[in-house]
């Protein structure tokens, strides 16, 4: 059968026994479950047993590209990867871009499925047809760096690699495994699944190419988005600062310390703003494959300590609040000496960051005592932030307590360290809303099922809308993702917003897009020029173009809310509900003054309007609204069978 | 060493990896997506420092050019 978009083929690799063997996409797949993301659940469904152990041989590691992947349409690089993870015990998906994707569909794979643990290092090396599983002792102990760059000066650079560093080799439960150096695929600890199954690397090279069905028709819509780009102001400044751009708008929700406390807005530029950056540290742009928006960097280190630093980066703004202000750091020497560490060593930046925050607030309340932490003292700023990152990543010393993550911590110092934990099923989550409001973006971390995570609540069309409380835009961006009339009348009434009933939306219109390989970054951002095209019926005719296969909105939409659901249930198999879906207590308390939690339209929060917020969010989906979980008749809507409604019970 | 009779003005340092040279220069001469068959080739060092080259048999269509928002290739 000849495929178009798809590859058709997903590939398994069994570490115990060295079997591989490939497997036909099912149309099955395809047909309730689209690709990328939605398909990799689907898969990941089938493989595992609910309960295991995130590091048991038994946890499968699913990676995954939508159809879209491997072509040209700016911004389709993404490729997702499902595994339970060990920060949070939930089933969680991560995602990630540069040339992973790419390179499999060249390959002749949609997806890779690995089960089973080896007993010694190993690296996977795809090429085309050639699949193998190689010796990887000698690169068992070096970092990210070295590793890639071992691939890179061995197979050339035209191959993508995804490998894991020490944090990862450590089973430290905030491992990331890092794509082609840059892209961080695993908040949660996929890195550690990684380094419990002595999986060093992946390493992908593809000659095959990859067709579409109507490549006349797809070029002229390239071509028409590439002239509209280059006209558009946004992208010149996007071009020139990159991420940069949004700095504003990141420190308006990222500028706090400890959750109590406000970094001067005007301290954080001098520190870390954008004349220091452009001027002291950045060396050049980096993109994901195909993508005219590119907002990753390279850095470099001009002056001053660490000079000559060379380092990756996805995101300064993002970064810089991660340790710059965070850990009060006192200079972008220090800020860009921990992002290259944390690139090396394969840690998550936020969940570490968080961490040795937490750590730092509990020794200052007597709760951590000199006695945990081998005699050091702990306070803010670098050389404990070094110190710690070092003994995490290697696991010695206090770093052994801090690398059992934030459920960890609070199962070794209970109730008094967890009252400060601001965490959702075990994870940190990324915005404050008491610096906004608590929008789709900030109500998406208490739902989300893997543990606290905004970005599938996929609202970077509206994002400043929302928070301009704009409410016209949000309708319409509602109707561009195929929310029927009905839904939208429960949504938007007498000039409010219902934030509970339009995350739900924008969660399935994430899976849609994130099944297809599409990024909801700058392509989508509100600002971007192309951002009208990527609606339900463009997406509509797009997929027709790449894959052949016509599919209405209405199928797209569904494929989104099943996918979901899917997510959802497999969390439910493993222990997790309503109760699981809790605001974190200190955001109930005033960052400040002024800021305190707040509705869209400025109105304060109790504890009881999020509760009302979550019912809305439970009845939106169809689900139990007592349990928060997906009701029968929601499942047999969505075509579940039998076997799975039994298993929910 | 870069081919001369290219007429498309290279600055390396531009460069920004996301491929869309390759990906359409393949498209345009094979209809299908597929770096390797591209005429413009894309290799960096361990400091991320790009080096762009064509293939002797490369057209000089400058579509790649055409598709380089970055300005690495005019």
């Amino acid at each position: 059968m000849e495929y178009f978009g798809y590859a058709g083929k997903t590939l398994n690799i069994d570490l115990g026994t060295k079997r591989i063997w490939e497997e036909e996409l099912a149309d099955e797949i395809i047909d309730n479950f689209i690709g990328g993301l939605g398909a990799s659940f689907k898969i990941f469904y089938e493989l595992h047993k609910p309960g295991i152990d995130p590091f048991a041989p038994e946890n499968p590691l699913v990676i995954g590209c939508g159809p879209f992947v491997g072509t040209f349409l700016p911004g389709s690089a993404k490729t997702v990867a499902i595994t339970k993870l060990p920060l949070t015990m939930t089933i969680g998906y991560a995602v990630a871009g540069m040339n992973l994707g790419h390179r499999l569909k060249y390959a002749g794979y949609d997806g890779v499925n690995v089960t089973d643990s080896s007993n010694s290092p190993v690296y996977i090396k795809i090429f085309d047809d050639s699949v193998e599983i190689c010796d990887a002792t000698f690169l068992w102990g070096r970092d990210i760096y070295e590793t890639t760059n071992w691939f890179w000066d061995n197979f050339g650079t035209d191959c993508s690699v995804l490998a894991i560093g020490q944090a990862g080799e450590n089973r430290v439960r905030m491992a990331t495994a890092l794509v082609d150096q840059v892209s961080s695929l695993g908040k949660g600890g996929l890195g550690a699944v990684m380094g419990s199954k002595n999986l060093k690397a992946i390493v992908v090279k593809g000659t095959k190419g990859l067709k579409v069905a109507d490549s006349k028709r797809l070029r002229a819509f390239v071509d028409g988005l590439m002239r509209e780009l280059k006209k558009a102001s946004f992208t010149h400044e996007l071009w020139e600062y990159g991420r940069m751009t949004v700095w504003d708008l990141r420190t308006l929700g990222f500028l706090y310390k400890n959750y109590t406390e406000l970094f001067p807005s005007d301290k954080a530029k001098g520190l870390f703003g954008l004349e220091v950056y452009m001027s002291k540290v950045r060396k050049g742009r980096l993109a994901c494959m195909s993508c005219p928006l590119g907002e990753k960097e390279v850095l470099k280190v001009r002056e001053g300590d660490f000079q000559g630093l060379f380092t990756y980066i996805s995101n300064w703004p993002g970064r810089t609040r991660d340790f710059g202000i965070r850990l009060a750091l006192s200079s972008y020497n220090q800020n860009a000496k921990c992002i290259e560490l944390m690139n090396r060593y394969g840690l998550c930046s936020h969940t570490t960051s968080a961490i040795i925050e937490l750590a730092i607030d509990l020794y200052n309340k007597g709760i951590i005592s000199k006695r945990d932490t081998n005699g050091m003292d702990l306070r803010l700023g670098f050389d404990t932030a070094i110190k710690l990152i070092e003994q995490i990543a290697s696991r010695q010393g206090f770093g052994e307590i801090l690398a059992e993550g934030f459920l960890g911590i609070i199962k070794k110092y209970g109730k008094e360290a967890e009252k400060h934990a601001v965490i959702v099923k075990g994870m940190d989550p990324q915005v404050d809303p008491r610096t906004g409001c608590l929008g789709p973006w900030e109500f998406e971390q208490i739902v989300n099922p893997r543990g606290a995570r905004l970005q599938a609540a996929s609202v970077s069309q509206v994002i400043g809308s929302i928070y301009r409380s704009e409410v016209d835009a949000l309708k319409r961006f509602c109707k561009g993702i195929g929310v029927s009339e009905d839904e939208l009348k429960s949504i938007f009434n007498e000039g409010e917003c219902n934030i509970g009933r339009l995350t739900r939306h924008a969660e399935d219109w994430y899976v849609i897009l994130t099944s297809l390989g599409i990024c909801q970054e700058s392509p989508t951002l509100e600002e971007s020029p192309i951002k009208k095209y990527f609606d339900l019926q463009g997406i509509a005719e797009l997929y027709l173009w790449i894959t052949g296969i016509e599919k209405s909105p209405g199928q797209l939409k569904k494929a989104g809310e099943r996918g979901w659901n899917l997510f959802k249930i497999m969390n439910v198999l493993e222990g997790f509900d309503r109760k699981d879906d809790r605001i974190p207590q200190k955001w109930l308390e005033p960052l400040s003054e002024k800021m305190k939690l707040k509705d869209v339209l400025k109105r304060p929060l109790t504890r009881g309007d999020v509760e009302s917020m979550l019912d809305d969010y439970y009845r939106e989906r169809g689900w139990d609204v007592g349990t928060g979980i997906p009701s029968e008749q929601k499942c047999k809507e969505l075509g579940f069978d039998e076997s799975l409604i039994r298993r929910l019970g | 060493m870069r081919n001369s009779a290219v007429s498309v003005v290279v600055d390396e340092s531009k460069c920004t990896r996301c491929f869309l040279c390759q990906l359409v220069c393949s498209l345009s001469l094979t209809g299908v997506f597929n770096p390797c068959e591209a005429k413009i080739t894309i290799t960096w060092n361990h400091e991320g420092d790009c080096r762009i080259n064509f293939k002797e048999d490369c057209i000089d269509c400058r579509l790649c050019a055409n598709y380089c928002v970055y300005g690495a290739l005019s």
